[in-house]
């Protein structure tokens, strides 16, 4: 419970630092303030009420007090494309966009944590080497153009897969038959979205675990009898994961970066298009919003990434205790 | 929780990427070859961007024969919708990509240096200080912030550079305190002390060397970083429009994916050939 209190206490100065970069971004604009928080376009009424709501006559400091407040009751504005409140329209699309993200996830981690550990396999040192290099070579490839290669080859090519959006529209269907179309709309923007993860995963993986294998506990473990794979695994394995898991939540900002591209070549209706949107349409409050959103969400994701330490490693649990 | 701190965002798998020790996968030999491979696969695009002017005649942005002509020997790439030759874009496009990863790996370079020095030879406040804002620019979302500022700023290139340069250091901050801290109290820079040297010549001379060395690999991965980033801001459309980048090429293959595939291919097999010889050179350079 210290922990998790601690954990918490630790977000409010890089919160209230992000709050303050958008809040000098805002100022520092060529159009000023006024034009920042009520978009390019709008139309002067509308300038007005964002001028009485923000306080633009006052001093700074009240502008910035004020802006920090509307900030964290959670009013970031109205996007004058949308006319809707910014937080209702990022959350009406980041449904799509997390079901993006937490399938690529987990399909990234699982399967990293798992190749990575077939590359240590003594009987098939080729093999590993073979998977480390394609890895290698994997993390160079933009996550765009492999979509684009996705979908030339196995949507246009060979016709497995829709080429784009997320759902068919001819389909009237409820329940399972939607399920099955979202899951095959579904196939290749996951693949394209987790490769780039995935060789990070492998080679982490590898290398942490390849560094555990030389401690004496492992040693002793084969000592003993226990055959290496399974050494690897319970062993090997458990005290590597640490750091591992600790890459992957630090990697939320990266990931949804990644889904704004990937859902661009597929058409997908999430956050992606509408960053895109917003920036062609000059939407200053929408891309405000979206920032401090996002921002959010990455300290939320290494928060959740901490909560996870205690689990994994008892050493953790063990130190709040002496400490409580 | 200082394995944590240690490694934070993808900035540090670059660390333990370079720092994994183990024979190139692509190389019986180690790294001699796979730096010569590096070296070759790098080369196309540092060539073209010295020479691009040069190799490359005329404005990139003009067309020059009928649309959609597939890959011959006139035009090895390939022509898109508006019969520009896609060679000669893609060979302008190297310019723009190896400038980014450039200038924001040295703008980093510098200011992760000077922070992570400054930080492990301060005193513990401010130490603490510098390393709280280090990871407070490692946190930051770095992609939406590069959209934003161009949204707000104007997308020219010296504006993303400027944003790219600013989230990129915190990485490289961090491996050269820690140099710092593992040095300070080794015989060369005890004894440079206790001669009476003032403490930024002894930072200067015996210090940033080796910081440098510990950092150089890391840099790879900040400049490789960059140019994916500028890519995908280009893809969006975010890009700079008076210059010629892969990503805008990419962006403008999106919409007749399948009418031409050369126009997706070859842009995107620069970037993959770029960055992956980067990643090798530096990579090796230790």
């Amino acid at each position: 419970m210290r922990y998790l209190l601690r954990r918490v206490l630790q977000l409010i100065p890089t919160l209230f630092g992000i709050v303050t970069l958008t809040f000098a971004l805002i100022h520092a604009a060529p159009g000023g303030p006024l034009v920042a928080l009520s978009g390019e376009f709008s139309t002067a009424e509308y300038q007005r009420t964002i001028e009485a709501l923000y306080g633009l006559d006052r001093p700074l400091l009240e502008q910035y007090l004020l802006y920090v407040g509307h900030v964290l009751t959670g009013d970031l504005g109205q996007s004058y494309f949308y006319k809707q409140g910014v937080l209702a329209v990022v959350l009406d699309r980041l449904p799509a966009t997390l079901l993006l993200v937490i399938p690529g996830l987990v399909l990234s981690s699982l399967l990293g944590i798992w190749l990575g550990l077939v590359t240590l396999r003594r009987s098939d040192p080729a093999a590993g080497l073979g998977i480390v290099a394609g890895m290698s070579a994997a993390y160079a490839v933009p996550m765009f153009w492999s979509a684009q290669l996705l979908i030339l080859l196995f949507a246009y090519g060979l016709g497995w897969f829709p080429i784009q959006g997320m759902r068919n529209a001819r389909l009237e269907g409820q329940g399972l038959a939607a399920v099955l179309d979202l899951a095959h709309h579904l196939v290749l923007p996951v693949i394209a979205f987790s490769l780039h993860d995935l060789a990070l995963t492998t080679v982490v993986t590898r290398s942490r675990v390849r560094d555990e294998m030389q401690r004496p506990y492992f040693l002793t473990a084969l000592a003993k009898g226990l055959d290496e794979p399974t050494a690897r695994r319970r062993h090997a394995l458990r005290n590597a994961l640490l750091p591992i898991v600790t890459l992957i939540g630090g990697r939320i900002g990266y990931l949804l970066a990644g889904a704004v591209l990937v859902e661009t070549v597929f058409g997908w209706p999430g956050l992606g298009r509408l960053v895109v949107s917003a920036s062609l349409n000059r939407d200053y409050p929408l891309l405000l919003g979206l920032f401090l959103c996002i921002s959010a969400m990455t300290l939320i994701a290494n928060l959740l990434t901490d909560l996870l330490y205690p689990l994994i490693d008892p050493r953790i649990r063990q130190g709040e205790h002496a400490a409580a | 929780m200082r394995l944590r701190d240690a490694m934070r965002g993808s900035a540090e798998a670059g660390i333990i990427l370079a720092s994994s020790g183990e024979p190139h996968p692509w190389s019986g030999a180690g790294r001699d070859r796979a730096l010569w491979l590096g070296a070759i696969l790098l080369s196309p695009a540092v060539l073209s961007a010295l020479l691009g002017p040069v190799i490359a005649l005329g404005d990139p942005f003009a067309g020059v024969a009928p649309p959609f002509l597939t890959p011959s020997y006139a035009h090895p790439f390939g022509t898109d919708d508006l019969g520009r030759d896609v060679m000669s874009a893609v060979i302008h496009g190297a310019r723009t990509s190896l400038l980014t990863g450039g200038v924001v790996a040295v703008l980093a370079l510098a200011a992760g240096v000077a922070v992570g020095c400054s930080a492990g030879f301060s005193r513990p406040w401010i130490d603490d200080a510098l390393m709280r804002v280090t990871e407070f620019f490692q946190v930051v979302p770095r992609f939406f912030l590069a959209i934003l500022v161009v949204a707000l700023f104007g997308n020219s290139l010296a504006n993303l550079i400027a944003v790219l340069a600013l989230t990129s250091w915190g990485g490289l901050a961090r491996v050269a305190r820690a140099e710092v801290l593992s040095l300070r109290e080794r015989d060369c820079v005890v004894a440079a002390r206790a001669m009476g040297a003032h403490p930024v010549r002894v930072t200067l001379r015996h210090i940033v060397p080796h910081a440098l060395a510990s950092v150089l690999p890391l840099t790879a991965l900040v400049a490789s970083g960059a140019i994916l980033t500028e890519a995908g801001m280009s893809y969006l459309g975010l890009g700079d429009p008076n210059l010629m980048s892969w990503g805008y090429l990419l962006n403008n293959a999106q919409r007749f994916l399948f009418r031409a595939w050369w126009l997706s291919v070859f842009p995107g097999l620069a970037i993959v050939v770029t960055v992956l010889g980067l990643a090798l050179v530096l990579d090796r350079s230790k």
